[in-house]
């Protein structure tokens, strides 16, 4: 079995946003001070791949990274655990958030070797640019059945995926064929492993294949190889067709970004924080007092 | 009167729910927004025509070759359609679409093949094209919406926090990006789909209704923003016209789908008038009893930060955050939160937050109506001691 995870990587949440030179925070998403690291989705999601891998459950996981593609320490921070292979897909200015983008080049990536994978696998949400509509988004244009925040994921008995999700109102196992795609949540059965420190060390040497989509696949040398030889001839599953017809409509319209800015520290505002003092017992007292008192307009 | 050239806004809204009972209350105050983006968008075609003479007018030109129009398309079993048909009217919405479905809720990949197919159909093909789509935000029908502009062609815009017109009626679309660090305005045309909270978002008598068009209003003239503000919202119960696509082809088949019971002993965040939240503060998962404790004491429910459920301490159902709930109580007590935007972006901006925290200098403090400067572990069990002697005097 094949999985691959695509990963966007995020401006480190420990670190204040870089402020462009120009001082127009829209050319941000272009930004090479841009410091990135894996949300805790693309995290879960990764940790799942490498799990069904361990468990005999894929034979190969591909790895394409979107945005971040050219933070030579996100990828090796990747590379590190790795996986077999890694490839790099960064969106061109203007493309950064696009899932239409995405879906045209990213789904002739991950069906390079003709077929789709068993799984993809991707954060909840796909970069900064994004707050969860792009996972279902591509799923829909790659015609996979899709599913939603799952938080963990096991090979079906007979065949196919079986998903743990939290839905609005249940908590939901559900049977999916393969190949299919999912969207991965946080959990904590789904936390990053550590890597261990000799893939550390090794994975500083590694230099990454980095795709351009109009020049097709562009891989640099690697010394030593960033991609492991697949194991297993690759799967020809193809995406179960649905009961409507293929999607026909016409292209997404282009997304211009007319204005950027530092959100205010809050929508709601500084505000003067009563403090409560005292020692513990008097703090508590007023807490509760506070607490209980009718909800006052500050 | 003069004719305006075609405008790159959108002309048709849409409210799309997907399951009317999942929640009633979040799909009136959808169609209500709907209706308040047709009323604004009826009210920014107004122009000004200016003579050359310092005289300024203004007219109300026709958009050429359409009407602006707000829509719902519901999904729902015929058991719900009366109270949907209801809330439709009292929107003031000008047309009603009920796709039927079975009693028993459907999967989102299901309602993306009947809507996909409603909106391509021949009743409502026509408004496609230039349709600002809105769902209610919360993650499955943000996936739903996702999926459905994938099919269907439409831009997907996100989850936007305002929706406004510029001078030539093209659709600006405010979100947050970079978890929640920066606001950003995108514009785009054609058929787009967003996701609101709309139940957080200001009613049609107290919003402003933003428009960037700059209009003048001529003393008395009480025409323009002024108008359409008072316009939206006006319930006009008779005037819905009401459709029923039964032709719509059955969707794909359902995943095999097997419930397993939550096994939930605690009060749930959603409809918690006041909630306690840990967050990575606490350290650990030792205190996590103990705010289920408060929680209970003081009628509410608890929460976490994505740090929190991240570690194992309490379960992604209670994560509040960008990534989480948007949760809306009176009160809400972070315990051991430092106040990242992302967390701050799953409060409601009038929720009162009282905060605990051994780091005075701790973001949370700044967006805090009260607080306490204290470690968790000394000042929990004396909150519940008092609490129990509250309790008893």
């Amino acid at each position: 079995m094949h999985i691959a995870v695509l990963l966007a990587g995020v401006a480190d949440p420990r670190k204040p946003l870089p402020r462009p030179a120009s001082g127009d925070w829209r050319e941000l998403p272009c930004s090479d001070a841009i410091s990135y690291k894996l949300s805790p989705f693309d995290e879960a999601a990764l940790e799942i791949a490498l799990k069904l891998r361990d468990q005999g459950a894929a034979a190969r996981v591909t790895v394409v990274v979107t945005d971040g593609a050219l933070d030579n320490a996100l990828l090796r921070s990747v590379a590190a655990l790795k996986p077999d292979r890694l490839l790099g897909l960064s969106p061109p200015a203007g493309q950064r958030g696009s899932a239409a983008w995405l879906a045209r080049h990213a789904g002739d990536l991950l069906r390079a070797d003709g077929a789709w994978p068993d799984l993809v696998l991707i954060g909840r949400e796909h970069g900064d640019l994004d707050d969860g509509m792009t996972p279902a988004y591509l799923a829909e244009s790659w015609r996979l059945p899709f599913v939603n925040l799952a938080l963990q994921v096991q090979a079906g008995i007979s065949g196919g995926w079986a998903l743990l999700r939290s839905g609005a109102r249940q908590d939901e196992s559900l049977q999916v064929p393969a190949p299919a795609m999912a969207s991965i949540s946080n959990d904590k059965s789904n936390r990053l492993r550590h890597p261990l420190m000799k893939n550390v060390a090794m994975a500083k040497q590694f230099k990454f294949e980095q795709v351009t989509p109009d020049a097709g696949l562009a891989a640099t040398p690697a010394t030593p190889a960033t991609s492991a030889t697949p194991a297993t001839p690759a799967t020809s599953a193809t995406p179960a067709t649905f009961a409507s017809p293929a999607p026909s409509a016409a292209p997404a319209r282009p997304v211009t970004l007319v204005q950027a800015a530092p959100c205010s520290s809050s929508a709601r505002g500084a505000q003067a924080c009563h403090m409560f003092t005292g020692s513990v017992e008097e703090q508590a007292a007023a807490l509760v007092a506070y607490l209980r008192a009718p909800t006052i307009d500050h | 009167m003069p004719l305006m050239p075609d405008t790159p806004g959108p002309l048709s809204f849409l409210a799309l729910i997907p399951d009317y009972d999942a929640d009633p209350a979040a799909a009136r105050a959808l169609m209500g927004h709907v209706r308040q983006q047709a009323d604004a968008r009826r009210t920014d075609t107004r122009g000004i025509d200016s003579h050359g003479d310092d005289t300024q007018r203004i007219y109300v030109p026709e958009v050429k070759g359409s009407n602006i129009s707000a829509h719902v398309v519901f999904a729902c079993p015929p058991s719900a359609r009366a109270a949907a048909l209801a809330d439709a009217q009292a929107a003031g919405l000008d047309h009603a679409w009920f796709i039927p479905t079975p009693s028993v809720p459907l999967q989102t990949q299901q309602y993306v093949d009947l809507f996909a197919s409603a909106l391509q159909s021949d009743a409502l093909a026509g408004l496609l094209s230039s349709a600002l789509m809105l769902v209610d935000a919360q993650a499955d029908n943000e996936a739903f919406a996702g999926a459905l502009a994938a099919r269907v062609g439409a831009t997907p815009l996100g989850r936007c926090t305002e929706l406004e017109f510029d001078a030539q009626g093209a659709l600006r679309a405010t979100r947050s990006a970079y978890g929640n660090r920066l606001s950003v305005t995108v514009s785009s045309s054609g058929a787009m789909i967003a996701a609101l909270r709309a139940k957080s978002l200001p009613t049609a008598k107290s919003a402003a209704i933003t428009a960037v068009a700059a209009v003048a209003m001529e003393a008395g003239a009480g025409a323009g923003a002024g108008a359409g503000a008072g316009a939206a919202g006006a319930a006009r119960p008779d005037s819905t016209t009401v459709h029923t696509l039964d032709d719509v082809p059955p969707p794909r088949a359902a995943l095999s789908c097997t419930s397993l019971p939550r096994n939930e002993l605690h009060a749930g965040l959603d409809g918690a008038r006041i909630v306690i939240s840990g967050g990575r503060g606490m350290g650990n998962d030792q205190a996590f009893p103990m705010l289920y404790d408060i929680a209970a004491r003081l009628g509410g429910a608890v929460g976490a930060s994505l740090p929190a459920v991240d570690a194992g301490w309490a379960p992604v159902t209670r994560q509040v955050g960008i990534s989480g709930k948007y949760v809306s109580p009176d009160t809400y007590l972070a315990i051991g939160i430092s106040g990242t935007p992302q967390h701050l972006a799953g409060i409601d901006p009038h929720t009162r937050i009282v905060a605990v925290n051994k780091d005075p200098e701790a973001n949370i403090f700044n967006v805090a109506q009260a607080g306490v400067v204290a470690d968790w572990q000394a000042l929990l069990p004396a909150l519940l001691r008092a609490l129990e002697q509250s309790r008893n005097s």
